[in-house]
């Protein structure tokens, strides 16, 4: 279908497994000082993500699964235990990680191309060779008519396609998604999940997204990892046996209903 | 966020022409009763001239700036004071104001100096400055230079360290190197507190380079105010106050109108 796309796809040996297992979380813990008191963000927190499973986090405000996601990322040092992406243990940001924030954070004086290609001037890649890529990742998201407009032109949700595809620009071979979707409208924010779904058939990279929301950590994953708050633990990992390729039907099926209940169960659980 | 798009409310066209018409009235008010209070014999012309006296005055200024005058060569080094003043002031407060937010040894090492500095009143310095560099253009240019100095140090710093941290979350994600974030993010985000910085700037140079003249010079329309001070003709130095004006206005709005040019990220078009 996108031609384009593997051609230019640099490192597609980066897709490619080496070991079962693309991220192994292992004993990690993080403790933040507070003046005289300590703050236990993240206890003894071990799971592993296999090479393109798609794992959503779901926990309680304050359960660490955005401290989890940047120490994956090699934005914030754990305090104790250690992440391994692809067999390397992480030291520090990597280009075999891809990120997505809570809010777009496109450059503005950019053009929405531009904002794309932010990753490979950063890695002093060579420009030229990943515009047709570029283009055609927009094209994938629908926004190659505003491949050189600007993103103040863009919704937020039209915003959040373009940072899909800087994220996908360098062919990273694990994507960390932090509440991409959360300050979006529900419409917006589902139409989205589709989309996120149908780049993920399509690329099968390996994803950690975190939410706050059931039914998004539901309908996209594989696996639910259900996380506890003060300290961040790992409470259940609830496997989800919904049929891929998932659309608008699974979210009204009752198979669907039964996980999200499940785990909303759950999660009141921890909170009593 | 600044770049999503908001909506401006629309200004009604109708009320904004009343106000600019309510504007042109005031002044030209003022000018008329202005000049009713002179033709009297309310002030003494040498204390107030008449409006009319002023433009007489200017129109003279004027005329001989076009034909080449002694007034062109004044207006011209004071010009060539401010722009050399500004330039020079502008060019080490850039370059200081990027070292000091980016390496924090030498943000520690300069800042008490910089704040001591820019604390004194520079210009009770002119004297000095005149002694060090001369009756001629020298000194004006460094004074010029010393207060636009300050202005555009303290926004470069502030821009600086204003830019929103989520971008520079996703330029650490990237593992951008400092210099790499700086040229990609930094100095572009820090761009609008750059500018508001340099119409600053630019405005205090026409005051630096006006009082270095005041001090002491053989050129230039601050000695031109001096002059026809002496010589008790206050129409001329309000003619020449109007021409400074009209320097500063003129160099504002150039740097507003690369401002516009350059930062359109800033007003989105509707």
């Amino acid at each position: 279908m996108l031609a384009a796309v593997d051609n230019a796809t640099i490192g597609a040996s980066q897709t490619s497994a080496t070991g079962a297992f693309a991220i192994e979380v292992d004993g990690l813990a993080k403790a933040y000082r507070l003046g005289e008191a300590t703050l236990v963000a993240l206890d003894d927190v071990s799971f592993r993500v296999r090479d393109g499973e798609f794992v959503s986090l779901v926990g309680p405000s304050g359960c660490g699964k955005s401290t989890l996601l940047n120490i994956v990322a090699g934005l914030v040092s754990a305090s104790a235990g250690e992440v391994r992406v692809r067999g390397s243990k992480m030291r520090g940001p990597s280009r075999s990680i891809g990120m997505m924030f809570q809010s777009p954070v496109l450059l503005p004086w950019r053009t929405n191309l531009d904002n794309v290609l932010l990753p490979i001037e950063v890695f002093r890649l060579d420009r030229e060779h990943y515009m047709s890529k570029a283009l055609a990742l927009l094209r994938l998201v629908g926004l190659d008519a505003f491949a050189h407009r600007y993103p103040f032109e863009l919704s937020g949700g039209m915003q959040q396609r373009v940072a899909i595809c800087r994220m996908l620009l360098y062919d990273p071979a694990v994507l960390l998604m932090d509440e991409p979707f959360s300050a979006l409208d529900e419409m917006s924010r589902e139409f989205l999940n589709l989309e996120l779904l149908r780049i993920w058939e399509e690329f099968r990279k390996t994803v950690m997204f975190v939410t706050h929301n059931i039914g998004e950590a539901v309908f996209l994953a594989d696996r639910v990892v259900v996380m506890s708050a003060r300290p961040g633990r790992v409470a259940r990992i609830v496997p989800i046996d919904l049929p891929r390729p998932r659309s608008k039907a699974t979210l009204e099926s009752d198979a669907f209903f039964h996980q999200v209940t499940a785990i909303r169960k759950e999660l009141d659980e921890l909170r009593s | 966020m600044s770049y999503e798009a908001e909506a401006t409310p629309d200004k009604a066209p109708r009320t904004g022409r009343r106000e600019a018409a309510v504007a042109a009235l005031a002044g030209v008010a003022v000018v008329v009763v202005w000049e009713i209070i002179c033709r009297i014999g309310l002030v003494s012309k040498l204390v107030l001239p008449a409006p009319s006296a002023i433009g007489i005055a200017l129109w003279a200024s004027v005329r001989e700036i076009a034909t080449g005058g002694p007034m062109r060569g004044n207006m011209l080094t004071t010009i060539y004071e401010i722009l050399a003043g500004f330039g020079v002031g502008v060019a080490l407060g850039f370059v200081l104001g990027v070292l000091i937010a980016e390496i924090a040894s030498i943000r520690r090492v300069a800042m008490p100096y910089l704040i001591a500095l820019n604390a004194a009143p520079k210009i009770a310095l002119a004297p000095l400055l005149l002694v060090w560099f001369g009756f001629g253009m020298g000194s004006k240019i460094v004074m010029a230079a010393l207060i636009a100095f300050f202005p555009l140090l303290i926004n470069v710093i502030t821009g600086l360290s204003s830019v929103e941290e989520a971008k520079l979350k996703l330029m650490r994600s990237l593992a951008a190197s400092r210099a790499m974030t700086l040229v990609k993010v930094k100095l572009p985000d820090a761009m609008p507190m750059i500018f508001a910085g340099l119409k600053t700037a630019i405005v205090l140079a026409v005051v630096g380079a006006v009082v270095g003249e005041f001090v002491g010079a053989e050129s230039g329309l601050g000695h031109v105010i001096k002059q026809s001070e002496f010589q008790l003709d206050v129409s001329q130095t309000f003619a020449v106050i109007v021409l400074l004006s009209i320097i500063g206005i003129a160099f504002f709005y150039a740097i507003e109108y690369l401002e516009r040019r350059a930062l359109f990220w800033t007003r989105p078009p509707r």
